[in-house]
């Protein structure tokens, strides 16, 4: 079977929070679902019932903390918890491209980290409903 | 994406630098400035899909003070042309072998979709 077309390495990514690209600061960038699922087994073969919530989104990040003005970690750490932010994902930059639309929650953001090693950081933020997908 | 054209972007990427000519494959003899992929290898991806691992190959200037002072001045434009078509690794001085002796180059590792 030939390699799929489609496949992509995760390497030019589009992500703006508030009006700012801040992909050159994160090394990790995705929208995860979380959908509880209920199974219910019943006494006759094959009797399973089955039933799904709806999704919660999450927004996880990951990346460099830059503690300096024009760093995502600085302008998380400005905002009181709870504010609401305008996000864009799309994993690939350019025209046409598959791209997602969402309101997070802002939460501050870790300081410090290892001596030796870049300062990072690490967050999983509340989505607002649901995500709209599209392409740019 | 055949490694074919994974090789041909990135040729055509690095064309798209000052003073930098892509091409595809080595070209005979090499001039400064010049610059081409190597293939390095595959792992094994999800699905049928696999991760080239490439050797991007660029002739700097012969003298070590002329070379460093090459790349200080071609390293972001050069970086930044890669990052569509090339997830950057480790970017670090090498040696390739020619006829006579050895070319100073700077190599770039990174992957790729094939």
């Amino acid at each position: 079977m030939p390699a799929p077309t489609g496949a992509q390495v995760y390497k030019d990514a589009l992500i703006r929070v508030d009006g700012t690209d801040y992909a050159n600061q994160l090394r990790k960038a995705r929208l995860v679902p979380d959908q509880p699922i209920q199974t219910y087994k019943t006494l006759v073969p094959d009797g399973v019932v089955q039933d799904t919530d709806a999704e919660v989104w999450t927004f996880e990040i990951e990346g460099l903390q830059i503690n300096t003005p024009g760093g995502l970690a600085a302008y998380l750490r400005g905002l009181s918890n709870g504010t609401q932010i305008s996000c864009i994902l799309q994993p690939k930059t350019g025209v046409g491209q598959p791209m997602a639309t969402f309101t997070a929650l802002a939460l501050k953001v870790e300081f410090g980290g290892e001596q030796g090693s870049y300062l990072t950081k690490t967050l999983t933020l509340p989505v607002i409903g649901v995500p709209v997908f599209g392409t740019s | 994406m055949s490694l074919e054209s994974a090789r041909a972007e990135i040729a055509t990427a690095l064309s798209t630098v000052a003073g930098v000519q892509g091409y595809a494959k080595r070209p005979t003899p090499p001039a400064e400035g010049d610059a081409w992929p190597l293939w390095a290898g595959s792992e094994r991806g999800p699905g049928s899909a696999y991760l080239p691992v490439w050797s991007v190959r660029i002739l700097v200037p012969q003298d070590e003070v002329a070379a460093t002072e090459w790349w200080d001045a071609h390293r972001d434009a050069v970086l930044d042309a890669l990052r569509p078509v090339l997830y950057v690794q480790r970017v670090a001085p090498a040696a390739v072998t020619a006829s006579g002796s050895d070319l100073l180059i700077i190599e770039i590792t990174g992957i790729t979709e094939e």
